[in-house]
């Protein structure tokens, strides 16, 4: 399971980026005013963002949660399934906000960037989110085989 | 499985949407509609164009290993191996075009280039998470196997 230990280490470098992010916005977020000026925050996109950007962290620290259950008690083990399912469902959610967000954008033409966004990272995320959850059904199928397994013995 | 199912459709659009990117490049190069000079003028389109057809055979391979799954069950020796295969492509390309585009990138402010970063390493997590469900899906077969001797 080197692969799982890889993945758990770029889902924490990933939790760290986003730990770090949540500890700027809350307690330099007067800093930021003043260096970029009022402006910024007065943008709808801006606080738009930030909620997305936060439902995407929980979506990460429970998927390092499910990966670390998983290198503890072996890959089928229900915590991690759960955790794991859990963070492809935040995934999907937030994905197929930003596509609304995003198809809104293109429609209004808004935002230039809206229809690259649309066809990369938003498609990007839901593709993330869906495998998540077929990787968390996986392991839920395991675990069965594993109880049948376990009872034989 | 209906997230099999789902994952599976999402793999077969993104197989037809890159046929059709390939054939209209294709096509726009050896036709004079847009010029003669219009390809050329990128030097990198044929880079791109590599990275792209083995993004193509990357998602192939993942299409291949899903429908495996869908046929015979998750825990079958196949679908491992093609999701791997996949798996390992995606990330050799991850990581390429994110060296080139970090190396193309004028810093602090290329806001397009820091997109596509973001998308390069989405694009390394995408070969490692399938890389970890072939590892799953290894691990499922042995304990199938057991469990079918011990029947």
């Amino acid at each position: 399971m080197k692969i799982l230990k890889i993945l758990f280490a770029i889902s924490i470098l990933t939790s760290i980026y986003c730990i770090a992010d949540l500890i700027f916005l809350a307690f330099f977020f007067e800093e930021m005013k003043t260096l970029l000026g009022n402006g910024f925050t007065s943008d709808d996109s801006f606080w738009f963002d930030r909620s997305i950007g936060f439902v995407n962290s929980i979506g990460v620290f429970s998927i390092t949660l499910g990966l670390w259950n998983a290198i503890k008690t072996g890959p089928y083990e229900k915590k991690a399934s759960t955790f794991i399912y859990i963070g492809g469902i935040l995934f999907i959610l937030s994905s197929l906000i930003l596509i609304c967000y995003d198809l809104i954008s293109v429609i209004h033409l808004s935002n230039p960037y809206s229809f690259a966004n649309l066809m990369t990272t938003d498609f990007m995320l839901l593709v993330l989110g869906i495998g998540t959850i077929f990787t968390a059904d996986v392991l839920k199928k395991g675990i069965v085989l594993k109880q049948d397994n376990d009872l034989t013995i | 499985m209906r997230n099999l199912k789902i994952l599976f459709g999402f793999t077969i659009f993104v197989i037809i949407a890159f046929m059709i990117q390939i054939a209209t490049i294709t096509y726009y190069y050896f036709s004079d509609s847009v010029g003669p000079n219009y390809p050329d003028s990128d030097p990198k389109l044929w880079f791109v164009q590599f990275l792209m057809s083995v993004i193509f055979i990357g998602v192939c391979f993942i299409s291949k290993g899903l429908h495996n799954t869908i046929q015979k069950g998750p825990f079958e020796k196949t679908s491992g191996l093609n999701l791997k295969i996949g798996g390992m492509l995606l990330l050799i390309i991850g990581v390429i075009s994110f060296g080139n585009d970090l190396l193309s990138a004028k810093l602090p402010h290329d806001e397009t280039n820091m997109a596509l970063l973001v998308l390069d390493i989405m694009l390394m997590i995408v070969g490692f998470g399938a890389l970890f469900t072939a590892d799953v899906l290894k691990s499922g077969i042995i304990l199938q196997q057991e469990n079918d001797l011990t029947i």
